[in-house]
């Protein structure tokens, strides 16, 4: 917007006498030099040479800036009025979108209850249909398996993030560490673990979305007490793992103070988890299905 | 004085009628005013400067609103508005601060 004629004089007025051709300023130079518009020169030199224009004319001119300054006054405060405005908007979206997910997961816990009821009444027609060795063994199964509840005496393992979890990695628990502790009870003979009441199947991945872990597909926030149905001598041989002296070692150490107890506790009650859906895994046809598999296997927590 | 006097009234008239901003115009606002800014400055160095003229001042302001709206619709189209409404920041706060300095100058003689 420098004003072309200015420029064109001031490149003239520029070059030498001599005809020498000299580089002109940059058009950066330019505006750090020289930042006000090249029409107000030249508006001022077109007035000098041709004198004042007719009063009618430069009245509506004047018009147009009063017009033009009342656009702007009006332009600085709706942009502040926006501002203002946009603030609040913000945080109403946030309150709201708070709100969604809380809904949202009171519905998931709802859903979760109906399927859990639901569950209760498959399993409840299923034994009226069945005679009772078949029952029992069903049951067995089921709760080997986990997708049936289960009580029994065992250990439950609190993990909670250290005071410093936001700035310190090493003091937040993660779902590796989830995962050590659930490795290391099976190892030490758990026949049934749940986490946050989260029951553990043989395809249940404890993994992390985000910021948040997921137990199959359930988040689930701290403090995190993974409770186990095991042995009598479960909580010693926990006590003896590598990931518990590592997890004693984070708790005693100042810079991280990782809540870390383990605790053992006689009638626990373990909910059954939503029955895995199979979708490419199949019984072989002839053999009646085998032994259950061993509820210690590992594979249930360490995906 | 008459424009002081018409951009107070302008500001009063913005606070009484609060007039809403259609959603699509939203992102020019920002850049919206501070081409204003830059042509205010403008005017009130050239004022000082005794050169003042209606013309260049308001044409200078429309342009100045409609070349930053224009780039910054074009950025958004392309896919780089953010940038080209950083280039149109720098260059028009280039010349406000570039003019405030000469008014200041003026002013204060220093």
């Amino acid at each position: 917007m420098s004003g072309g004629p200015e420029s064109e004089l001031s490149r003239q007025v520029s070059t030498p006498p001599s005809g020498q051709r000299v580089w002109q300023t940059d058009m950066l130079t330019d505006l750090f030099q020289d930042p006000l518009d090249g029409g107000y020169t030249d508006a001022a030199r077109a007035r000098r040479e041709r004198g004042p224009l007719p009063p009618a004319t430069r009245w509506t001119r004047r018009g147009f800036t009063v017009i033009a300054c009342m656009l702007i006054g009006v332009l600085l405060t709706v942009a502040y009025q926006q501002v203002i405005a946009r603030a609040p908007a913000r945080a109403t979206t946030r309150t709201e979108l708070i709100k969604d997910i809380q809904r949202r997961t009171a519905d998931t816990d709802k859903l979760d209850q109906t399927a859990e009821g639901l569950q209760d009444e498959v399993n409840r027609l299923r034994e009226q249909a069945l005679d009772d060795t078949a029952i029992g063994r069903l049951r067995e199964l089921e709760a080997a398996t986990g997708v049936r509840k289960v009580t029994g005496d065992g250990v439950v393992v609190t993990l909670t993030d250290g005071p410093n979890a936001g700035t310190e990695r090493l003091a937040r628990v993660l779902d590796y560490d989830l995962q050590q502790v659930t490795n290391a009870l099976w190892a030490a003979g758990a026949e049934a673990i749940s986490v946050n009441g989260r029951r553990l199947t043989s395809v249940t991945p404890i993994r992390t979305a985000g910021s948040a872990i997921l137990i199959g597909n359930a988040h689930i926030i701290g403090p995190y007490s993974v409770a186990a149905i095991g042995p009598s001598d479960m909580a010693d041989k926990f006590n003896d793992s590598p990931a518990a002296e590592n997890f004693r070692n984070l708790r005693d150490d100042k810079r991280f103070e990782v809540g870390f107890d383990v605790d053992e506790k006689d009638d626990l009650e373990l909910p059954a988890a939503v029955m895995p859906r199979l979708q490419f895994a199949r019984v072989p046809q002839p053999s009646p299905s085998g032994s259950p598999a061993p509820s210690t296997s590992p594979s249930g927590g360490g995906k | 004085m008459i424009a002081v006097l018409a951009l107070i009234a302008g500001v009063v008239l913005g606070v009484v009628l609060n007039p809403t901003v259609p959603d699509a115009l939203q992102p020019y606002l920002p850049i919206a005013v501070v081409a204003a800014l830059d042509a205010v400055f403008g005017g009130l160095r050239a004022k000082l400067d005794g050169i003042f003229d209606d013309k260049q001042f308001v044409i200078s302001f429309i342009s100045n609103v409609l070349v930053a709206a224009f780039i910054v619709y074009l950025g958004d189209k392309l896919g780089v508005g953010g940038q080209l409404s950083i280039g149109v920041v720098v260059v028009l706060g280039v010349r406000i601060f570039g003019n405030v300095a000469a008014i200041r100058r003026r002013l204060f003689k220093a």
